[in-house]
């Protein structure tokens, strides 16, 4: 998330209009978190509380047994027209494919 | 569905620590000898959990804890982080232990459950409140859906 708050005017920069973050939470978590990381007005802060479309990406896993039930795995994606024209999934526990960094050399 | 009387069933819940999620069985929560008021309620940081059901439990700590109840816990359907979150955000401090079934096993293992996925918030727990004493259920306060009366801070009071 500081990712791309800091990188959001060079990802601007390359023609992007929205920056995107979706969460298995709901939008009550999710409006609270905006407040705490002051991402409001900059990047949209979606939930998918119910995990509808982490599984229709079929990019969910299931952290029951950590008491986080069913979860998004993390990655980064960019869509043009609708269409997904890059899509970095990170390996369980890494950080690194979907990092505004890598995203911005690939825009 | 639980009732008065029944023992709480066996589950995880999870609460934020100091070095990040921190799990408490029910077993220990509601240990032998101990007497707890839990309230448990659809989300942290939705209106009226955030408006009036914690905060009653918060003003009402004192009085509560005179009628010699040890721990007062609040439990949702978040995980640890946001319960961590949500505590700091209404001031539980070491008031109200914030709890979080992040998998919905205690709510399952209840039988109060309710499925909130076409409002993009799966499944959740109903809004109650229950004294327990020894691990058995001594009073449970089930609200009916969209109401906050029964579970109150200030009805359980009057239950003590």
């Amino acid at each position: 998330m500081p990712g791309f708050l800091a990188n959001i005017d060079a990802i601007k920069g390359k023609g992007v209009d929205t920056v995107a973050c979706i969460s298995v939470n709901d939008a009550f978590v999710m409006g609270a978190w905006a407040k705490d990381t002051k991402s409001d007005g900059k990047i949209l802060m979606l939930a998918d509380g119910s995990g509808e479309f982490s599984q229709a990406m079929g990019l969910t896993m299931d952290l029951t047994k950590n008491g986080l039930g069913v979860r998004s795995q993390r990655y980064a994606m960019i869509v043009q027209d609708g269409v997904i024209k890059d899509l970095f999934v990170e390996k369980p526990g890494a950080f690194e494919a979907s990092t505004a960094e890598n995203v911005l050399k690939h825009l | 569905m639980v009732k008065v009387g029944d023992k709480v069933p066996h589950a995880t819940l999870r609460g934020m620590g100091p070095e990040g999620p921190k799990a408490v069985t029910t077993e220990e929560l509601f240990a032998p000898g101990k007497k707890v008021v839990a309230f448990a309620l659809p989300g942290a940081f939705t209106p009226t959990c955030s408006a009036k059901h914690v905060p009653g439990f918060v003003t009402s700590f004192d009085k509560i804890k005179a009628k010699g109840v040890d721990t007062i816990a609040c439990i949702s359907v978040n995980d640890a982080f946001v319960m961590g979150a949500w505590g700091k955000d209404q001031n539980a401090g070491d008031k109200v232990m914030m709890l979080g079934d992040g998998g919905a096993e205690f709510t399952n293992a209840m039988g109060l459950s309710m499925d909130l996925t076409k409002n993009g918030m799966g499944v959740r727990s109903q809004r109650y409140a229950m004294v327990v004493q020894d691990g058995v259920i001594k009073d449970l306060f089930i609200e009916k859906p969209g109401a906050f009366e029964v579970s109150s801070a200030e009805n359980v009071l009057k239950h003590l």
